[in-house]
């Protein structure tokens, strides 16, 4: 291994500080329109300050090695900087951050209550490889579980697009 | 015993506190009699910060407010297959903090009056900083975007109204901005989500290589082993709970980082280390009884909790103030005691079940998975009951989701959130009584002293070289 291998990759995930920077010169240019002035202080204060901290990061990674800067993304998680995360593969991240999103969505559309059930049993059945059944049984249970912590803590669950449909249910 | 059993259960659940704990019993405080009332009211109190250490050492989220920092070093411990140890330890640091908190409360009720008085807006303004410094605590291995991470929480935090104005910030005419971002929501998805998305891509339970070392009772000799930390935790937890509207979300960090920097061989804190369990775990019960001194003595409430609590004790037909220490004696007395017994109760109970619960971090991360992210949707959408608590879930699950990737510190993001707005209304308000001369107040200045040792005498102190799983994430 070389010692160019080791060093880490200044840029990997500067696009984050980017990301951050351009939302803190929106929110500077936002507070400078809020009345009155004294609402205005706090916000431009911040926002500066995390405009210069994310310029300074992004100067830090620019004067840092030269040669690094060439390096790959694995060379930084071999130096120790990034976690063994960094180094799964895209697809897996993509597909659970899928079943994430996938769950949310199904709450829009069915309710969170059934979407928690469908999203449990259709996980336990897909991704654990649980038989059908038990995959079956344990999305009836989270279903029934939803439905009691509902009543103990009196909550109306998120409206859904299946809601103007209950009255003909 | 009844509040420390909803207690225990409200702690265990990721996100739900001590507010919701509360919120829960308040209907059937009415028509008890009081001491009943007051009982079931401060059993739930004293066992919620013991019980929400389950899913922050366990899980990796925060069970409550007042169980972030436990994660820091808790987790890694369950992922080392150490999660009883680490559970024995923060329950005994626990069970002392609130016993010491209980009695400091006795001793400190009848002559904390001038104290809390003594507390002016620039000193609380100056607290508040000393909280944000644990910023430099908990991101030395990458200062500059710990600081960054900070900023951007106290960016977060002015999200909605203005303090003392009619103006909303940042709230693009969406109803649910108007109130701001609630705390759970950001430290379930910067937490939360992140942590479970690793697991399920790295395919293993929680403890990784599927076996459990160490005991409840290694945890505990442990503890007894740090004693001293427990006891100085505790007396921090009690000053800072004595803060009003200060302690409840921030003085476990302010444990951690003291613990961290008082200590020698502290290298390993955020990678396992026991005593950066300990330290809080102490603290945050410990600060129950502190934040019950201005809660009964003036009626102010520290706390979304102890706010309820005060409801409650209206209800019981008692008026917090003077009188608590005077005419209502007897029902402070039995306040104290409650806490101290309700922490013992709530001790043992967590012991007796720290066994078999920590057997879950065994289980394969794909079978528990669509379980913990059912429970955290649930305990995030009942924080404002919205719509936006989903998505806002969604939106700062994906920036910890990166942020942990690239290592960024996400415990800074939390605190500057928490002290935003404290900051910006101490501040505000110490401009408005004294002009730019507060900075030459006695009380500011020492705290201030305090603030430039703890940043200098970090920057002094070389980094602990980086590891896998980093100081501050």
């Amino acid at each position: 291994m070389t010692d160019d291998a080791l060093t880490p990759n200044p840029w990997a995930g500067a696009w984050l500080t980017v990301v951050m920077l351009a939302i803190s010169a929106a929110a500077f240019a936002i507070a400078t329109g809020f009345v009155p002035a004294t609402t205005r202080y706090f916000p431009l204060i911040i926002s500066a300050a995390c405009i210069l901290v994310a310029l300074v990061d992004l100067g830090r990674r620019a004067f840092a090695s030269a040669p690094a800067r060439r390096g790959d993304g694995g060379s930084m998680a071999e130096a120790g900087l990034l976690n063994h995360v960094a180094n799964a593969p895209p697809g897996a991240i993509i597909k659970y951050a899928l079943w994430f999103f996938g769950y949310l969505l199904v709450i829009w559309l069915v309710s969170l209550v059934l979407a928690s059930g469908l999203f449990v049993a259709a996980f336990l059945w897909r991704e654990a490889k649980a038989r059908w059944w038990t995959a079956l049984l344990s999305g009836v249970i989270v279903i029934g579980l939803v439905i009691l912590a509902g009543n103990v803590f009196h909550i109306r669950w998120p409206a859904s697009l299946v809601d103007p449909l209950k009255p003909l249910l | 015993m009844t509040g420390v059993g909803i207690g225990f259960v409200v702690g265990i659940l990721p996100g739900l506190g001590g507010l919701v704990g509360m919120s829960l019993v308040l209907p059937f405080i009415f028509g008890m009699d009081a001491f009943s009332g007051v009982a079931l009211m401060i059993g739930l109190i004293s066992v919620i910060h013991t019980s929400d250490t389950f899913p922050s050492v366990l899980l990796g989220v925060p069970g409550s407010s007042g169980s972030q920092a436990t994660i820091m070093d808790g987790y890694p411990m369950a992922r080392a297959g150490e999660g009883a140890t680490a559970l024995g330890a923060a329950f005994f640091s626990s069970l002392v903090g609130g016993v010491m908190g209980g009695i400091s409360l006795f001793a400190i009720i009848l002559v904390a009056r001038p104290l809390v008085l003594a507390l002016n807006s620039p000193a609380l303004f100056m607290l508040v900083m000393l909280g944000l410094s644990m910023v430099a605590v908990l991101s030395r291995q990458s200062p500059i975007l710990g600081l960054l991470a900070g900023l951007l929480g106290m960016l977060i935090s002015a999200i909605g109204a203005a303090p003392a104005a009619g103006t909303y910030r940042y709230s693009f005419d969406i109803l649910y901005l108007s109130d701001g971002i609630p705390l759970p929501v950001l430290a379930l998805g910067l937490f939360a989500i992140p942590e479970l998305l690793s697991l399920l891509v790295t395919g293993s339970s929680v403890a990784g290589d599927g076996k459990l070392s160490g005991s409840i009772f290694s945890g505990v000799r442990q503890a007894l082993r740090n004693k001293w930390l427990i006891v100085r935790s505790a007396f921090l937890g009690t000053g800072v709970g004595i803060v009003p509207g200060l302690g409840g979300t921030v003085v476990d960090w302010i444990a951690y980082g003291a613990a961290k920097q008082t200590i020698r061989d502290s290298e390993n804190f955020g990678k396992g280390d026991i005593r950066g369990v300990i330290a809080p775990e102490s603290a945050n019960n410990a600060k129950e009884g502190g934040a019950l001194v201005p809660s009964l003595l003036f009626g102010i409430p520290g706390s979304g909790t102890t706010a309820v609590l005060l409801g409650g004790l209206i209800l019981l037909g008692f008026e917090p103030g003077p009188s608590m220490v005077s005419t209502n004696l007897n029902v402070t007395l039995s306040i104290v005691w409650t806490l101290v017994l309700g922490n013992v109760f709530a001790a043992l109970l967590c012991l007796v079940m720290a066994g078999p619960i920590a057997k879950l971090t065994l289980i394969p991360s794909r079978v528990f998975a669509p379980f913990l992210l059912v429970i955290l949707v649930v305990a995030c959408y009942q924080t404002s009951r919205q719509w936006g608590d989903i998505i806002a879930l969604g939106v700062f699950g994906m920036l910890g989701w990166f942020m942990f990737k690239y290592n960024w510190p996400r415990a800074p993001m939390l605190i500057g959130f928490v002290l935003g707005s404290s900051a910006e209304r101490y501040l505000g308000r110490s401009i408005q009584l004294f002009g730019f001369e507060w900075m030459t107040q006695p009380m500011v200045i020492a705290i201030a002293i305090v603030i430039v040792l703890i940043v200098v005498g970090l920057s002094r102190e070389r980094p602990a070289p980086a590891g896998g799983e980093g100081e501050g994430r």
